[in-house]
């Protein structure tokens, strides 16, 4: 997103945050909760972490924190990332940022949540189709946030997290035509796609998350749609 | 320039600068300054206080977009345009325009362009010079038929010198009416390459919307999608400026209208598509897109707005203004460049905190509107040069704007200065000229500024010299 004004866009919010207080500890503790009972995780943690895996200098422990971080980006932004890789990746950036901060004095670094978004269903509402998705993250229930759902260029709804992370809403006509006719065949095509925005704070960074499922398309205006002209 | 500017002109400096010139005179020295200097007579009005509080560090980049939204739309735009552009990031369902469906009969906005539809969506008909030219094209070919075709009729223009159409982005309710002009008179129809399909027999929902026509497609001439910066198409022999901003769709257009007035020429942007995305990667389109159609409007000097859904930028007042007879003699779409640009930070403010809405790790620097104020004066030596001088004050919404540089020129004159505006906002500086400024306008420019978290748009005041 270079633009034509050659301003600086798009920066991954990854940088240190010298007025946060994140501890080299909370770091370890964050990449033990996300490998969870992984073994290949649990690996990757055992290896990574290790005092023995420490780089040799800050600078060199900073390049390569920046270098995971990086690497999760460009998995991130794929069309339908790997979420094995994703979670990974964090568990490595942990590793990192747990040894950057070990060898920093006074360094901070907002530990990173690796999240995870299942849309759990899609069912037919009185006025079109409602679907239902949760968060879940080692963090803790990310509740109070924002999921939106889309389908095509024209549906979509989005609606808060509730207190166990769950959000459900009818996805609308966001853009609908006077002549519902033209509206409804622009409004359902290809899949059902969930996003999850995150959370960033000073001291913790709750990673953003896509879902996608594929649903039917309709071929006929459903009954409680009826076509109308102005 | 035969001076050094000198720049933040402290009491003693100046006192010092004076001074020197006095002695010089004293001695022979010659009668003319030999040094700029800041006219101590000048003095800057205080400062408004600010109109909006900078959010506290630590809110949500989300939030730090849509306050900035607010703060650039300022009073100017405080209402409905603020409201429209960052509708669809802030409601979950569709503004209620959009069901307006009263017709708007076709309305002269100026010599050579008319508007023409319904309250939720249009066409804006551009007189060429052997024909005409539409901006979309209706929501169907009813209405091509029955609202563009007699308002043509009615404005003296022939509905058979069709030149050509283009839909700003591949919905049906902007290229539906294009189906009938081109079959009933031919011409092209361009559209974003990337939405040539939705106009093509390929989509089902065609054979719906052109029931009764021969074919179930309209002939389209395809403008590159990929193409980024400003591109032409001509129509007629009217040069019109086009620009790709994927975002609403995938092959959404902007770009420029040319306008006229007797001999007076605007230049009126449009949106391509309103409605921001719900996916990520077209979000960014979006945003990407309205950074760029912002710096169109710069480039380009545009003088105004315009957009096919009109009530998303003002222009549905606008019409209501002109057919109700009630704008004071002035064509209330020419609202000039500043308050153009400030518009589209408004868009731009909304796009980038949808971006967020959809992924808050993503840091977009805010784009903040400015304002520059400026006294200025000429001062005539006893020789043949003159000092001319100002003090400068840059603010934006949220306060004053520190490290500002601000370059002091009249135009046509090689003669110039810069400073840079200290933390209250204010700078001043002078040069020498042996031009005559009598009438003559000092042109007071803010380039503009960027930091990691902000980036300042540029603005400029003009100071009548005696």
């Amino acid at each position: 997103m270079a633009g034509l004004l050659g301003w600086a866009a798009q920066v991954a919010a990854v940088a240190p945050v010298p007025a946060a207080v994140v501890s080299a500890d909370s770091h370890l503790q964050a990449a033990r909760r996300q490998a969870g009972d992984n073994q290949a995780l649990k690996s990757t943690l055992r290896r990574a972490c290790a005092p023995a895996a420490a780089p040799a200098t800050a600078s060199l422990a900073v390049q390569a924190l920046q270098q995971i971080e990086a690497e999760h980006q460009r998995e991130r932004v794929q069309a339908r990332p790997d979420l094995t890789r994703l979670l990974n990746s964090v568990v490595l950036r942990e590793c990192l940022a747990y040894h950057a901060t070990r060898l920093q004095i006074g360094a901070s670094y907002p530990v990173w949540w690796h999240t995870h978004l299942t849309i759990e269903s899609v069912r037919p509402a009185q006025t079109g189709f409602e679907a239902q998705a949760r968060i879940t993250t080692a963090h803790g229930a990310a509740t109070s946030s924002r999921i939106t759902f889309s389908r095509g260029l024209h549906h979509a709804c989005f609606v808060q997290t509730d207190s166990v992370a769950q959000a459900a809403c009818v996805l609308l006509d966001t853009h609908p035509h006077g002549d519902r006719v033209n509206g409804w065949a622009e409004a359902h095509e290809g899949p059902l796609v969930a996003t999850y925005a995150g959370h960033v704070s000073a001291t913790a960074v709750v990673l953003p998350a896509i879902a996608t499922r594929e649903i039917p398309v309709f071929s006929s205006f459903p009954s409680w749609q009826v076509p109308t002209r102005p | 320039m035969r001076s050094q500017p000198i720049q933040h002109f402290a009491p003693t400096a100046l006192a010092l600068a004076v001074g020197t010139t006095a002695l010089l005179v004293a001695c022979g020295g010659g009668d003319n300054f030999e040094a700029p200097f800041v006219d101590d007579k000048l003095v800057l009005p205080a400062a408004a206080a600010a109109q909006f509080t900078e959010p506290a560090a630590g809110v949500s980049e989300y939030q730090r977009h849509l306050d900035a939204a607010t703060a650039n739309a300022g009073t100017e735009f405080a209402g409905e345009q603020r409201k429209q552009w960052c509708w669809s990031v802030e409601n979950p369902g569709p503004p209620p325009d959009l069901a307006n469906t009263t017709v708007v009969p076709m309305t002269k906005l100026f010599d050579n362009l008319y508007f023409a539809g319904r309250r939720w969506v249009g066409v804006y008909v551009l007189k060429t010079a052997n024909g005409y030219f539409l901006l979309d094209g209706q929501n169907s070919m009813a209405d091509a038929r029955e609202i563009t075709i007699p308002g043509l009729v009615a404005m003296g223009i022939n509905p058979a010198t069709f030149k050509a159409g283009m839909p700003t982005h591949g919905h049906g309710d902007h290229y539906n009416g294009l189906k009938h002009m081109q079959d009933a008179y031919g011409g092209p129809v361009y559209i974003g390459s990337a939405d040539a399909a939705a106009l093509s027999a390929s989509n089902a929902r065609n054979t719906t919307a052109f029931a009764g026509a021969p074919t179930n497609f309209i002939a389209t001439t395809s403008i590159p999608t990929e193409v980024l910066t400003p591109q032409t198409i001509t129509v007629d022999g009217q040069v019109l400026t086009v620009l790709s901003t994927p975002g609403h769709t995938p092959g959404t257009v902007s770009g420029i209208l040319p306008a006229k007035v007797g001999d007076k020429s605007y230049k009126l942007v449009y949106w391509g598509g309103t409605g921001t995305p719900t996916t990520l990667p077209l979000a960014k389109q979006y945003l990407d897109g309205s950074e760029r159609t912002y710096q169109l409007a710069k480039t380009e000097n545009a003088d105004g707005t315009i957009h096919t859904h009109p009530f998303a930028d003002g222009s549905l007042a606008k019409f209501d203004a002109i057919n109700a007879g009630a704008t004071a003699g002035k064509n209330p779409f020419v609202i000039g460049n500043a308050s153009t640009l400030r518009s589209l930070s408004v868009l731009r403010e909304c796009a980038a905190a949808k971006v967020n809405a959809l992924d808050a790790t993503v840091v977009n620097p805010v784009w903040l509107t400015t304002t520059v104020a400026a006294v200025g004066s000429s001062v005539e030596s006893d020789g043949y040069n003159r000092n001319v001088s100002a003090r400068v004050r840059v603010l934006d919404p949220y306060g004053p704007v520190a490290n500002a540089k601000v370059t002091l020129r009249i135009d046509g004159n090689p003669d110039a200065c810069t400073a840079t505006t200290d933390s209250t906002g204010a700078a001043a500086c002078g040069f020498l000229t042996d031009q005559a400024t009598a009438g003559k306008t000092l042109q007071v420019r803010f380039e503009g500024a960027t930091s990691t978290a902000k980036v300042w748009l540029a603005s400029s005041a003009a100071v009548a010299l005696n």
